[in-house]
C-alpha cells in the first residue's frame, strides 16, 4: 500500500511548486503592466525613465552650449563681428564708437532675446541626436514610436535659472500599453540672467558717461565678481559667478594721448 | 662837488668861483637881470632843450623802424639776425609736420555698417560696407536717419543710445533723441513678486509676474536698487502651512500661496509639531541667499536661526531669534567654529570652510574673513582693507610733475576678500582719485577713475580760473623771479606721451595729427616750458662794480632745477625717471651764453655752453611711493574738447628775444631823466647862468643826455659835456660861424658840441668805449636758454623685462617703451605678451641710406649711400632763390639725426636736429629754403648763392650706437634774378575766420614765400592803385619761423562779411637794376564779423520745479542764437561762470541740453556759451526743486445726492474695492487727474479699500467707511 504521508509531502511540493508558479506569473505581470501605465502615476518606470532620458539630453545641451568660460561668446560673435582680443580672448563690442572723444553706440541692445532664440536654436540642432538614441532604445525594448516632427522650444531666461520648454508630440506604444508627451520641461541653473542684466546696465552707462561703477552690484550680488580692464582704447568687462564667465567690450569717449 | 647824473662817466661838476667869475663879469659893467629872470629863462632851456632832446631821436628813430606815416617799409625794430637761420628747428617742425593746419578735413560719412561689422559709425567712405546705406555727414548730425540714436524699449528692458533702425528691426518701442531717463516707461522701481525683489521697470516687472503666475506690487518710489533689496527683510518670517506641507518664509509669500501664516515661529515649533510638522530641528547648517549668517535648517530643509553650538540658545523654543540677540552679535566672529553670527559691515560673511579657515563645530560653514590682507598699496606696505572699500595705487609719486614716465595710476577693489586691481587708462589719461565715505559708522575708502582734464590747463593764463580746475594747478615761481616767464597753469597730474609716435620705423612718411605728426604735438606741449633769460651782467673795471644785475636768478642752480619741475609738470618732459628709475634722455637742454647786440641764432647754439642739471638733483627725481592723494571722485560727464593755440608761447618767446638788440642803453637813458627830475632841487645855485639867461651848464647837461640818445657812448658824450662847460667859447665860435643866421650863438654851440660827439663815436667810439669798459666795467647780456623738450626712453633695452615681472599691474604698451628705446611689447592680445628689447644684438650705427626730394623739378645727384648727396634742380643747374625744397633723408633704421656746418663734430656735440626733433625715425623730412640776391652782400647763415653749400649729419640708433663719419649734404643757390612774383602762402587770422562780434579793427598777419612789400583793397584794384599798405619785415634775415616774410597792417572790419584783396610786390628794397615782379591778380582775403551770441532762452526758467522722486531728470535746455556760423558750445556751473563747468551733453549748434539729476534744494545754473570767434554769452537762472514723495492725502469725504464725493490734496486718480487690491485691479473713482473724485454711493461697498495715486507714483491705501 501507498506511504500516506508521501502522498501529502508530494501534493505540499506541488502546491508549493505551483504557487511559487502562480507569484512568478504574477510578478512578471505586474512589472509589464507598470511599464506600460502613462507617466504622473503611481507605476510605470518607462515612462519616467524616458521622459527623463530626453530632459537629460535637453539640459546637457543647454548646459554645453553656455557653461564655464565663454556662457556663448559664440552667440554674440555670430552677430557682432567686432571684438577685442585680449590674453587670447575675445571680447564682443557691445557697444562702440570709433571716433575719439565720443559716447559709443549700443550695438546689441537685445541681448536677452538674442540668447533666448540662441539657445532655442541651439538646443533643437543639438538634442535631436540624442533624443533619437532614446527613441531608438525604445524601439529596441520593442516600443513602437511615433513622432510629430513640429518641435517648439521656448527659452526663458530667468533669475538663476534658463527654463527650457521642449514641445513635440511623442507617443511610443506596446500593445495596449501607450504613452504619450507633449513637451518637457527643463530647468537649468544659470547665472545668465544676471550677466545680461548687469551687461545690460554697464552698456547704458558707459554709451552716456564713459563710465560704469561696477562696486555697486558687486556688493548687492553676493559671489559676482566684475574683472574691468582698460587696455588700449577699450575697455573690457568680465563677468564672473560660480564659474560662469561672461565677457564683453566697449569703446567709449576714448581720449587717445597726445595733444592731437 | 655836486654830481646830476647817475652816470659815472657824465659826471658834471660845478664850481663855485666860477660862479663867481661869471657875477664879478656882470658886475663891471653889463646890465644884469634879476636872480628870478635868470631863473626863469633857465627854466625855459632846459624844457625846451628836453623837449628837443625826445623829439628829434625820437624821430630819427621812427625814421629808421618805419613805423608811422610815410614810412618806407623798413620794418619794425631792428629785427635780430637770429631768425635768420634758413633750416630753423622750429621752421622744419611747423613746416613739414604741419601743412595740413590750413588744409581742409577728410568728408566724414554716416556709415549704417562699416566693412567690420561696427553698427552706425562716422567714418570715411571707404569705410562704408556698400551693402548698407551711408550718407555725407556725421552720424551725430543727423546725417542718415536710420542711425538717428535714442531710447529702445522692448519688452521692459530700456536700451540706451540705439539707433532708430536697431530698434524698429526688433519691434521696440524707439524714443528718438531721448535718453532712457527721460521714456517714463523706462523709470526703474522696486518689483516684489512674491517675496522675490527685483529693481526693474514696471513693464519688466508685469512680465516676470505673468511668467511666475504671481502678482506683483511695483513701487515707483523706491529709485535704488539696494533699497528695494532690503524690503525682503522687512516682511515678517514664519512657518508657512499649505496642504499640510510646512516651509518657512516670508508673510507676503505665504499669502500667495494662500497658507496659513505662523509668524515668528519655525517650523520645528513644538505647536506645529503637535500640528502635523515632521521638520525635525538642527539638522544641517547652511548658507541664506542675501543673509550673511551660517544658519541651522530642519529636516524638512527649512531655514532656521542662527548657528550656534548651544543649540538650545540658538533653537530658542521654536521661535525666530533676531541676529542682535544670536551668539556673538555685533562682532565678526570671523573663522568661529561655534558661532556663524556673521557680520557683513564687520567683514564676514557665510561661507563654505577651507584650507585659509578653520572647521566648523558642525557642519561646512563658516563666517569667512571679508577683509583684504595682503593689499597692493602705492608705498608697498599692505593694508587691512574692508569688503566694498576701493582705493588708489599710483606707480609712484604724483602730481606736480612727479609722476615718472610709463606710470599708471590703479584702482584696487577689495570684494568678498578678493582684491581686484583695475587700471585707469594708459598714457594718465585717467588719473585715480579717492575720498572716504561714512557707511553704518565705519569709514570707508571709495575711488574712482577720471579723467585727467590736462588739456584745459594748458589754455588757462588766469591763476584764478586756473585754481579752480580740478585738474590744473598754478606753478609759482619762487620769490616771484622775473626770470621765469609766464607763471604756468599746468596740469595736477602730467600726461603721458604715445612713445611709439617718437619712434618711427615705417619706411612710409608720416602725415599730420598722427604718428610722428602727434609726436609734435606733444614737443609743442613740453616746449611750453622753455625759456629764454636776459641777464644783466657787468663786467669789473679797474674801479670794480662788476657782478650780476638783473635777472640774476637764472644763473643759478636753484632755477634750473624749478624750470625742469615745471617742464614735468606739462607732460612726459624734461629731464625724469621712467618707472624702472632710469634716467630718460634728451628731455631738457640748458644753454648760457654771453650775447652781442646783433644775436645770431646758430652761434648762440653752436658755441654756448651746456650747463647739465646736478646729480644731487637728478637723483631727487627717483620718486619714492606716497600715500595716494585726496580729492572727489566723479565719473566722465561730457565730452571732452581738444585745446589748440599752444604755439603762442613759442611766438611770445620768440618776440620778445627779437627786442635784445639795440636796447641796452635804455637802462642808463632812463636813469639819466630821472636823476634831471630828482636834483632839480638845489639845482639852480649850482647853475652857471650867464647875462642873457643861457646856463652852460644845463647845456652840457643837455648835450650829453642828447648825444646819448643819439647812440653816443656815456663816455664820449659825457667828455664834450665837460669840455663844453670848460670851454663853450670853442663850441660857439664854431656856432656862430654856420649857424648864427639860423639860432642863437648858445645854441648853435649846443648843436656843434652834439655834432662833434656824434663824429667822435663814429671814429673813435669803440676805442673810447673800451677805455670806458676797462676803467669802469662794462655791461652785457647774457643769455640762458631753458630748452623743454620731449623725455624719451633711455637707450637700449637692459630693463625691458621688469614690466614681465608683475602679475598685479601688467605691462601695456606705453610702460614697456618707457623702458628702453629697444623695449617692445611682442606677441599683444595674446596671454604671450611679453615686453622685450627688439634689437640686443644690434653694435652698428645707422646708415643714410637715401635722400628723397619730395618736391617736383628737383633731384638728388651724386648720391653717396653712407657719404654725400647733392641737390639740385632737375638737369643739374642751382637751386632757385626762395624756393622750397621738400626732402626726406632716409636712414636704414629708425634713428636720431642731427646736422652741424663744422665738418668732424661728434654727434653729441652737434647742435641741430635733423627735422628739429629728437625723434627716432627713418625718414627725417627737411625743408630747404634758400635766399635770394642779398643786400648787403652776405648770406643768411652759411648759405651763400654761386657758392657749394655743405652741412654734416651724423645719426643714432636706439641702441646708442652713433655715426663716427659725416654725411655731406650739399646744395648751390642760383644767382639768377627772381621773375616769379611773390605767393601769399599763409594768413593770420585764417581766411574765411570769424571775428568777434563788435570788432572793428584787426590785425592781419599775411606771410609770403619771399621778401615783399603788400598792399590791400577793399576793391580789386592794381597794386600802384592800393592804398593800403602792409607794414612787411622783408629784409632776407627777418625769415620768420614758418619760413615765409611777415606783413601786418590793421584793417577796419564791419559787423558782417569783410572782403580784402591783397597785392605783392617782391625785391621791395630795389637795387641796381633789379627787377621787382608784382601780382597781376589779387589774393582774395575773407573775414567775417560774427553776430553777437545770445541766450535766447534757458528752460526750466526759474520758479519751483517738482519732482516725483529723488533723481528724476531734469532737462536743462538753453537756446542761443546769433554767433560764428548760429554756433555755440554751451556749458553749466552750479558755481559760478567758468568754475567747475560742465559741458552740455547736447551742444555744438543752437540747442544745447542736458539731463540733471537733482535733490531737493535751491539751484543756480551758470549758463556760459561760447563760438568759434570768442564771443561769449551768459545767463543764470535759479530754481528750486520739490521732490514730491507722498501719497494723494484724502481732504474730505462726504455724501450727497446719492453720490460720495472724494476731496485729495492734489491731483490724483484713484482706485477702490472692497478688499485690499493692486491699484490696476481697483474700480476707477471717477474721474482721474482730478481732486474732487466720486461715485454713486450704491455701488461702493461698505467698507471701502481706496488708492489714491499721483502724477509722480506715490500711492497710498486708505480705509472708508461711506456709510458711516
Amino acid at each position: 500500500m501507498f506511504n500516506k504521508r508521501g502522498q501529502i509531502v508530494i501534493f505540499i511540493v506541488i502546491m508549493i511548486l505551483i504557487i511559487a508558479a502562480i507569484l512568478i506569473v504574477l510578478a512578471l505581470r505586474f512589472r509589464l503592466v507598470s511599464q506600460v501605465n502613462p507617466p504622473g502615476t503611481k507605476g510605470p518606470q518607462i515612462g519616467l525613465q524616458f521622459e527623463a532620458g530626453i530632459k537629460e539630453c535637453i539640459r546637457n545641451d543647454v548646459r554645453a552650449s553656455f557653461s564655464g568660460e565663454s556662457l556663448g561668446a559664440e552667440v554674440i560673435e555670430s552677430e557682432i563681428k567686432l571684438f577685442k582680443q585680449h590674453q587670447d580672448q575675445k571680447y564682443p563690442y557691445l557697444c562702440y564708437t570709433q571716433s575719439s572723444y565720443s559716447a559709443c553706440v549700443n550695438q546689441f541692445p537685445f541681448l536677452r532675446e538674442t540668447y533666448e532664440k540662441e539657445i532655442s536654436a541651439n538646443v533643437k540642432a543639438k538634442s535631436k541626436d540624442c533624443i533619437a538614441d532614446i527613441l531608438a532604445e525604445a524601439g529596441d525594448d520593442g516600443y513602437e514610436v511615433q513622432q510629430v516632427p513640429a518641435v517648439e522650444i521656448v527659452a526663458q531666461i530667468k533669475p538663476d535659472k534658463i527654463d527650457l520648454s521642449y514641445r513635440q508630440e511623442i507617443t511610443i506604444t506596446k500593445g495596449n500599453d501607450r504613452l504619450s508627451f507633449k513637451k518637457f520641461d527643463v530647468t537649468v541653473p544659470s547665472n545668465l540672467n544676471l550677466f545680461l542684466d548687469i551687461a545690460t546696465d554697464t552698456v547704458n552707462s558707459e554709451a552716456k558717461y564713459g563710465n560704469y561703477d561696477q562696486l555697486s552690484p558687486m556688493l548687492l550680488n553676493p559671489r559676482l565678481a566684475i574683472q574691468r580692464l582698460r587696455v588700449d582704447d577699450s575697455t573690457l568687462y568680465t563677468l564672473r559667478r560660480d564659474g560662469e564667465n561672461f565677457r564683453f567690450a566697449t569703446r567709449s569717449y576714448y581720449l587717445p594721448p597726445g595733444l592731437y | 662837488m655836486e654830481r646830476i647824473s647817475d652816470s659815472p662817466q657824465g659826471a658834471i661838476t660845478c664850481r663855485q668861483d666860477f660862479i663867481k667869475m661869471k657875477q664879478k663879469k656882470n658886475k663891471s659893467g653889463e646890465k644884469s637881470m634879476g636872480r628870478n629872470q635868470l631863473v626863469a629863462i633857465a627854466l625855459f632851456q632846459i624844457i625846451l632843450i628836453i623837449s628837443i632832446e625826445f623829439i628829434i631821436p625820437i624821430s630819427y628813430r621812427s625814421y629808421l623802424d618805419g613805423i608811422g606815416p610815410g614810412a618806407g617799409g623798413a620794418g619794425e625794430g631792428k629785427e635780430s639776425s637770429w631768425l635768420n637761420e634758413k633750416v630753423s628747428l622750429l621752421g622744419e617742425l611747423f613746416t613739414n609736420f604741419m601743412p595740413s593746419v590750413a588744409a581742409q578735413e577728410p568728408q566724414l560719412y554716416c556709415c549704417e555698417r562699416t566693412k567690420e561689422g561696427a553698427i552706425c559709425q562716422t567714418a570715411g567712405q571707404e569705410q562704408c560696407n556698400p551693402s548698407f546705406r551711408s550718407a555725407a555727414g556725421k552720424c551725430e548730425d543727423g546725417a542718415l536717419a536710420t542711425c538717428v540714436l535714442g531710447c529702445c524699449l522692448k519688452n521692459g528692458v530700456a536700451s540706451e543710445s540705439v539707433p532708430a533702425l536697431t530698434c524698429q528691426q526688433a519691434g521696440g518701442d524707439f524714443f528718438s533723441g531721448k535718453s532712457c531717463d527721460e521714456v517714463p516707461q523706462a523709470i526703474k522701481g522696486c518689483c516684489a513678486i512674491g517675496d522675490q525683489y527685483s529693481f526693474t521697470t514696471e513693464s519688466r516687472c508685469n512680465i516676470l509676474a505673468k511668467t511666475s503666475g504671481i502678482q506683483a506690487n511695483f513701487r515707483l518710489d523706491i529709485q535704488s536698487e539696494a533699497t528695494c533689496l532690503a524690503l525682503k527683510f522687512e516682511d515678517a518670517e514664519g512657518c508657512c502651512e499649505t496642504n499640510g506641507r510646512f516651509q518657512f518664509g516670508t508673510q507676503r509669500a505665504c499669502t500667495e500661496k494662500r497658507g496659513t501664516f505662523n509668524e515668528g515661529k519655525l517650523c520645528s515649533n513644538p505647536d506645529l509639531v503637535a500640528g502635523g510638522s515632521t521638520c525635525v530641528r538642527q539638522k544641517s547648517t547652511g548658507c541664506a541667499d542675501g543673509l550673511d549668517g551660517v544658519y541651522w535648517y530642519d529636516s524638512c530643509g527649512n531655514r532656521e536661526n542662527i548657528y550656534d553650538t548651544n543649540r538650545e540658545r540658538s533653537w530658542s523654543n521654536g521661535l525666530v531669534l533676531p541676529k542682535a540677540q544670536s551668539c556673538g552679535a555685533n562682532t565678526a566672529n570671523i573663522n568661529s567654529a561655534s558661532c556663524g553670527n556673521c557680520n557683513y559691515l564687520s567683514g564676514s560673511v557665510c561661507g563654505r570652510f577651507n584650507s585659509n579657515t578653520s572647521r566648523p563645530s558642525v557642519g561646512d560653514y563658516i563666517c569667512k574673513d571679508l577683509f583684504c590682507r595682503n593689499t597692493l598699496e602705492s608705498n608697498g606696505v599692505p593694508k587691512i582693507r574692508k569688503s566694498g572699500e576701493s582705493w588708489c595705487v599710483y606707480d609712484s609719486e604724483t602730481g606736480q610733475g612727479q609722476d615718472v614716465v610709463g606710470s599708471r595710476h590703479w584702482r584696487a577693489l577689495c570684494i568678498d576678500g578678493e582684491q581686484i586691481i583695475e587700471p585707469c587708462s594708459d598714457f594718465r589719461q585717467q588719473v585715480c582719485m579717492q575720498g572716504s565715505v561714512d557707511v553704518g559708522g565705519q569709514e570707508y575708502v571709495e575711488s574712482a577713475c577720471v579723467t585727467n582734464r590736462w588739456r584745459e590747463c594748458l589754455n588757462i593764463q588766469d591763476r584764478d580760473v586756473c585754481a579752480n580746475n580740478t585738474g590744473c594747478s598754478w606753478f609759482d615761481s619762487p620769490r616771484n623771479w622775473e626770470g621765469f616767464g609766464n607763471n604756468t597753469c599746468v596740469p595736477k597730474t602730467s600726461p603721458g606721451f604715445d612713445i611709439s609716435s617718437f619712434i618711427q620705423n615705417e619706411q612710409a612718411p608720416q602725415s599730420p595729427g598722427s604718428g610722428v605728426g602727434r609726436a609734435v604735438g606733444d614737443a609743442a606741449v613740453c616746449n611750453a616750458g622753455s625759456y629764454f633769460c636776459q641777464v644783466k651782467m657787468k663786467k669789473s673795471g679797474l674801479f670794480g662794480g662788476g657782478g650780476c644785475k638783473g635777472n640774476c636768478e637764472c644763473t643759478k642752480e636753484e632755477w634750473r632745477n624749478k624750470m625742469n619741475d615745471r617742464c614735468n609738470a606739462l607732460g612726459d618732459c624734461g629731464a625724469s625717471v621712467n618707472v624702472a628709475g632710469e634716467f630718460t634722455q634728451d628731455g631738457y637742454a640748458i644753454y648760457s651764453k654771453k650775447v652781442s647786440e646783433e644775436f645770431d641764432e646758430q652761434e648762440f647754439f653752436q658755441k654756448a655752453k651746456r650747463i647739465p642739471l646736478k646729480d644731487s638733483y637728478l637723483n631727487s627725481l627717483k620718486r619714492v611711493f606716497i600715500l595716494p592723494l585726496e580729492g572727489e571722485g566723479r565719473g566722465i560727464t561730457g565730452r571732452v574738447v581738444a585745446i589748440t593755440g599752444l604755439d603762442t608761447n613759442l611766438q611770445q618767446m620768440i618776440k620778445d628775444y627779437k627786442n635784445l638788440g639795440g636796447k641796452m642803453g635804455l637802462p642808463a637813458e632812463a636813469s639819466g631823466r630821472s636823476a634831471i627830475a630828482t636834483e632839480t632841487e638845489g639845482f639852480f645855485d649850482k647853475l652857471n647862468i650867464d647875462s642873457d639867461g643861457f646856463s652852460e651848464a644845463a647845456a652840457a647837461v643837455a648835450i650829453f643826455f642828447i648825444a646819448k640818445s643819439f647812440g653816443v657812448s656815456d663816455a664820449i658824450a659825457g667828455v664834450v659835456a665837460v669840455t663844453y662847460l670848460i670851454y663853450p667859447k670853442f663850441f660857439e665860435g664854431i656856432g656862430k660861424e654856420f649857424l648864427s643866421k639860423y639860432v642863437s650863438t648858445g645854441l648853435g654851440g649846443m648843436i656843434v658840441a652834439i655834432l662833434i660827439a656824434v663824429i667822435l663815436q663814429e671814429l673813435f667810439g669803440d676805442i673810447i668805449n673800451d677805455i670806458g669798459k676797462a676803467l669802469f666795467g662794462e655791461e652785457y647780456t647774457k643769455v640762458v636758454y631753458f630748452s623743454c623738450q620731449a623725455a624719451l626712453p633711455p637707450d637700449g633695452g637692459a630693463k625691458c623685462d621688469l614690466c614681465n615681472k608683475d602679475s598685479r599691474r601688467p605691462c601695456s604698451e606705453y610702460r614697456c617703451k618707457s623702458l628702453g628705446a629697444t623695449c617692445e611689447l611682442m606677441n599683444k592680445g595674446t596671454s604671450q605678451e611679453l615686453c622685450v628689447s627688439v634689437a640686443e644684438d644690434d653694435l652698428v650705427s645707422p646708415k643714410i641710406e637715401n635722400v628723397r626730394v619730395e618736391t617736383a623739378g628737383h633731384e638728388v645727384a651724386n648720391l653717396v649711400p653712407g657719404a654725400s648727396a647733392k641737390i639740385q634742380k632737375t638737369g643739374g643747374s642751382c637751386l632757385e632763390p626762395f624756393s622750397s625744397v621738400r626732402l626726406s633723408i632716409i636712414a636704414n633704421e629708425a634713428s636720431q639725426c642731427k646736422f652741424d656746418f663744422e665738418h668732424g663734430t661728434s654727434f653729441d656735440e652737434m647742435t641741430f636736429w635733423l627735422s628739429g626733433t629728437n625723434f627716432y625715425l627713418r625718414e627725417h623730412p627737411l625743408t630747404l629754403t634758400p635766399p635770394g640776391n642779398p643786400i648787403n652782400g652776405s648770406g643768411t647763415g652759411e648759405f651763400r648763392p654761386g657758392v657749394e653749400n655743405t652741412f654734416f649729419i651724423k645719426c643714432k640708433d636706439r641702441n646708442g650706437n652713433k655715426n663716427a663719419e659725416d654725411f655731406t649734404l650739399s646744395f648751390c643757390v642760383d644767382v639768377a634774378p627772381d621773375r616769379t612774383p611773390p605767393r601769399v602762402v599763409e594768413t593770420s587770422p585764417i581766411s574765411g575766420s570769424f571775428l568777434p562780434f563788435g570788432t572793428t579793427q584787426r590785425e592781419v598777419k599775411v606771410y609770403t614765400n619771399e621778401p615783399a612789400a603788400c598792399k590791400w583793397n577793399l576793391i580789386d584794384s592794381s597794386y600802384e592803385q592800393m592804398l593800403n599798405r602792409f607794414t612787411c619785415l622783408n629784409k632776407i634775415d627777418e625769415v620768420q619761423s614758418n619760413g615765409a616774410w611777415l606783413c601786418k597792417a590793421n584793417m577796419s572790419m564791419q559787423q558782417g562779411e569783410n572782403n580784402f584783396y591783397l597785392r605783392c610786390k617782391d625785391n621791395p628794397n630795389g637795387g641796381n637794376g633789379s627787377v621787382q615782379n608784382v601780382n597781376s591778380q589779387s589774393f582774395m582775403y575773407k573775414l567775417t564779423v560774427a553776430d553777437e551770441l545770445k541766450i535766447a532762452s534757458i528752460s526750466p526758467s526759474g520758479g519751483e520745479i517738482k519732482l516725483g522722486s529723488r533723481g528724476q531728470p531734469i532737462p536743462l535746455e538753453v537756446q542761443t542764437s546769433g554767433g560764428a556760423n548760429n554756433r555755440a558750445y554751451c556749458f553749466y556751473s552750479f558755481t559760478g561762470y567758468g568754475v567747475q563747468e560742465n559741458v552740455f551733453s547736447e551742444t555744438g549748434g543752437s540747442a544745447h541740453k542736458s539731463l540733471l539729476a537733482l535733490e531737493d534744494g535751491q539751484y543756480t545754473f551758470f549758463i556760459r556759451c561760447q563760438d568759434s570767434a570768442s564771443n561769449e554769452a551768459r545767463a543764470q537762472v535759479s530754481v528750486r526743486v520739490n521732490v514730491d514723495r507722498t501719497a494723494p492725502q484724502l481732504v474730505r469725504v462726504f455724501v450727497t445726492g446719492g453720490s460720495l464725493m472724494i476731496v485729495t490734496d492734489e491731483v490724483s486718480s484713484c482706485r477702490y474695492s472692497d478688499k485690499d487690491f493692486s491699484y490696476a485691479d481697483g474700480k476707477v473713482l471717477e474721474p482721474d487727474n482730478s481732486v474732487v473724485h466720486s461715485a454713486p454711493l450704491s455701488q461702493v461697498p461698505a467698507t471701502m479699500y481706496l488708492r489714491c495715486r499721483d502724477g509722480f507714483g506715490n500711492e497710498g491705501l486708505r480705509l472708508v467707511r461711506p456709510r458711516d
